[in-house]
């Protein structure tokens, strides 16, 4: 890589860093695998740059690998019909004024629910811009918001007090 | 303030209170791992070469097929103690009790990445001459080696960002070979599917047969292990880790048998140098092993046999492989099965599974099974949970949704919610989220599918006896870990 290409690429994290943290630690769920998740995608997009930076926004393809890179940590190959959704996370402390509530309830959620719901609500993408991200139809997006919409409904407002979905 | 506005709001405000700080170094930390990765690269390249060329020398030196005797130290590997002294899981020299065995080393660096069952489209598979073998040695009831070597993937996607198929995530890739006790590597099979790997993190096997399962991480680094989660009475779940003994970097262990084909109660733990990996093993599934046939309790009489009614099994041996406990410490209820509406025109097959764990507390799966016209059946879950240890599992209300397809990627979707009430339920009332009645179903045997309604406003469902008595609120299965 060129030394001005070089120049750009640290001008595109400086500006673009805080946001794509800030998307990961929702879509990964802690801040371990938030950072993993964004050099991750830095990473290959450091390797494409020159194409990159000059075929359009960088920032709409890192958030692309980004989200992609995602799916594929949680995607495993199994021998049997299931496909577990959920793997384990890498250990991190909460943070001590977070909403725990809401980062317990994104997590419980599959992850391409819990990805749709991000772009739809966090980035505010459309459903096409969201379905491009996440290489799939935008009424796939379209179902895969409202089921992850109602069951953080579920989720974040109980009608009593108790928890689990029991309610008395 | 609306729903979805709140919701934005609190989404925010998580972001912003959970995200990473960002660091100014992170170009230049970027950088410097594509060096990195790029040099790994190199370096396996050289081992494979080196190994090449002692495997051609030596043959012509002794003019015969014979070998040397094997060496008291480990194969050379390439020198990391410069760029890579912390990160060389899968170039430093080989490992395992049998490392020093050179003939054995490198009859394992000839075996095919490939079998006949194994489509190989897409699959990584190195040139021999660029393969190191990264662990070799016996385990609980067999002998394993781990290989790794370029990664040759080839993508599926020519756009790099949707690379998300195997490989896509590093340079490296891996494949695991099992074999018996004693085996020749002529005797060593491939285990599973060779897949590309972050040359950082570690890798694991374990094969429920034998109890056997090695971790493999890189030398220095500390392993623990959590054999499996404690589910407590009142439905939490959480872990305990041990120390392993891990020299060089490798853990093997004998865990004992277990009675599901997958061990997914395992977990590993490494830590390096402030870094930490949590993973579960890969799984080795030996041949021979039987499925567990625990007897099931019916709560109510079951459904018609249909050819998707095989998921109940398949229900049970993910109960089994998540929990880690033998097949004669857990119950396991069918609280109801039936058909739900499907796209096509063969229903979905819905089964509601309790297992009964040893403190008392249960777990729930949903599952959603269809028989497809080509004779296969496929599965998937509408929903999981843990219940507390408490009242008998016939008094309790079961609220599922389940939105059935017909298994195709972009498939129409139905969506049913099902009630499963005490007996003397008559009644299900649907309400939505201020307590307000969306609609009333009559319950058959505490039991009701009925369309879902919109989830936007949907809530929860009281049901009622025939007296109008309320039995119980209950909120639709979400979906639970067994992470702890």
């Amino acid at each position: 890589m060129r030394e001005e290409e070089g120049r750009s690429f640290a001008d595109f994290v400086a500006r673009e860093q805080a946001g794509l943290l800030r998307l990961a630690v929702l879509l990964a769920g802690d801040r371990g695998h938030a950072e993993d998740l964004v050099q991750t995608a830095l990473l290959r997009t450091y390797r494409h740059w020159p194409r990159i930076s000059r075929s359009g926004p960088p920032s709409a393809y890192v958030r692309r690998v980004l989200v992609t890179a995602h799916t594929s940590w949680r995607r495993r190959l199994s021998t049997s019909e299931q496909v577990v959704e959920a793997v384990p996370d890498r250990a991190a402390p909460a943070a001590a004024d977070a909403d725990e509530e809401l980062r317990t309830a994104l997590r419980a959620l599959p992850v391409r629910m819990r990805t749709a719901v991000v772009l739809r609500y966090f980035e505010d993408l459309s459903e096409q811009q969201t379905a491009e991200l996440m290489g799939c139809a935008a009424s796939t997006v379209n179902t895969q918001t409202a089921r992850g919409l109602a069951r953080l409904r579920a989720a974040l407002t109980p009608l009593t007090p108790a928890h689990g979905e029991e309610l008395r | 303030m609306s729903a979805d506005t709140d919701l934005r709001d609190r989404l925010h405000r998580l972001a912003e209170t959970t995200a990473p700080p960002p660091r100014d170094d992170l170009a230049s930390a970027v950088a410097a791992r594509h060096r990195r990765l790029r040099r790994q690269r190199a370096a396996l390249g050289a081992v494979a070469a080196l190994v090449a060329a002692v495997v051609v020398a030596v043959p012509a030196g002794l003019g015969g097929p014979a070998v040397e005797p094997a060496p008291a130290a480990p194969a050379a590997g390439p020198d990391t103690s410069g760029d890579l002294p912390a990160a060389a899981v899968y170039t430093a020299p080989t490992r395992g009790s049998l490392a020093g065995d050179a003939a054995f080393v490198e009859g394992v660096l000839r075996l095919p990445w490939t079998r006949e069952t194994l489509v190989g489209a897409g699959l990584p598979n190195p040139p021999q001459a660029l393969r190191h073998v990264v662990f070799a040695g016996d385990v609980a009831g067999g002998r394993w080696a781990l290989v790794a070597g370029p990664d040759t993937t080839v993508p599926q996607d020519t756009d790099p960002a949707r690379q998300t198929d195997l490989g896509a995530l590093g340079d490296v890739a891996v494949a695991w070979f099992v074999g018996p006790p004693g085996a020749t590597p002529a005797q060593l099979e491939l285990s599973s599917v060779p897949y590309g790997v972050d040359p950082r993190s570690p890798s694991a096997l374990a094969d429920t047969t034998t109890g056997a399962v090695v971790v493999v991480a890189a030398p220095g680094d500390t392993v623990q292990v959590s054999l499996r989660p404690e589910v407590a009475a009142d439905g939490t779940v959480s872990r305990t880790w041990m120390p392993v003994d891990a020299p060089d970097g490798v853990a093997v262990l004998d865990v004992g048998r277990r009675d599901a084909a997958h061990d997914q109660a395992l977990l590993y733990r490494v830590d390096r140098d402030g870094e930490q990996w949590v993973s579960g093993a890969d799984g080795h599934v030996d041949p021979s092993h039987e499925a567990p046939r625990p007897d099931v309790r019916w709560l109510r009489a079951p459904a018609p046999a249909s050819p998707a009614d095989v998921m109940l099994g398949s229900s049970i041996e993910s109960v089994l492989a998540s929990s880690g406990l033998p097949v004669d410490e857990v119950d396991f209820t069918v609280l109801w099965n039936g058909d739900v509406p499907a796209p096509g025109a063969t229903p979905g097959r819905v089964t509601l599974l309790a297992a009964t764990l040893p403190s008392g507390a249960v777990h729930l799966t949903a599952e959603y099974a269809l028989a497809m016209d080509d004779g296969a059946v496929g599965g998937t879950w509408c929903g999981t949970g843990f219940r507390p240890a408490g009242p008998p599992l016939a008094d309790q209300t079961y609220i599922v949704r389940c939105d059935a397809t017909d298994m195709s990627e972009g498939s129409e979707v139905v969506s049913s919610l099902i009630v499963v009430a005490p007996a003397a339920a008559t009644t299900a009332r649907l309400v939505d989220d201020r307590g307000g009645e969306l609609s009333r179903h009559p319950l058959a045997d505490g039991v009701a599918v009925v369309p879902m309604p919109d989830p936007g406003e949907f809530g929860s469902v009281e049901v009622l006896a025939a007296d109008g008595r309320s039995l119980a609120w209950t909120k639709v299965l979400g979906t639970a870990t067994w992470d702890g």
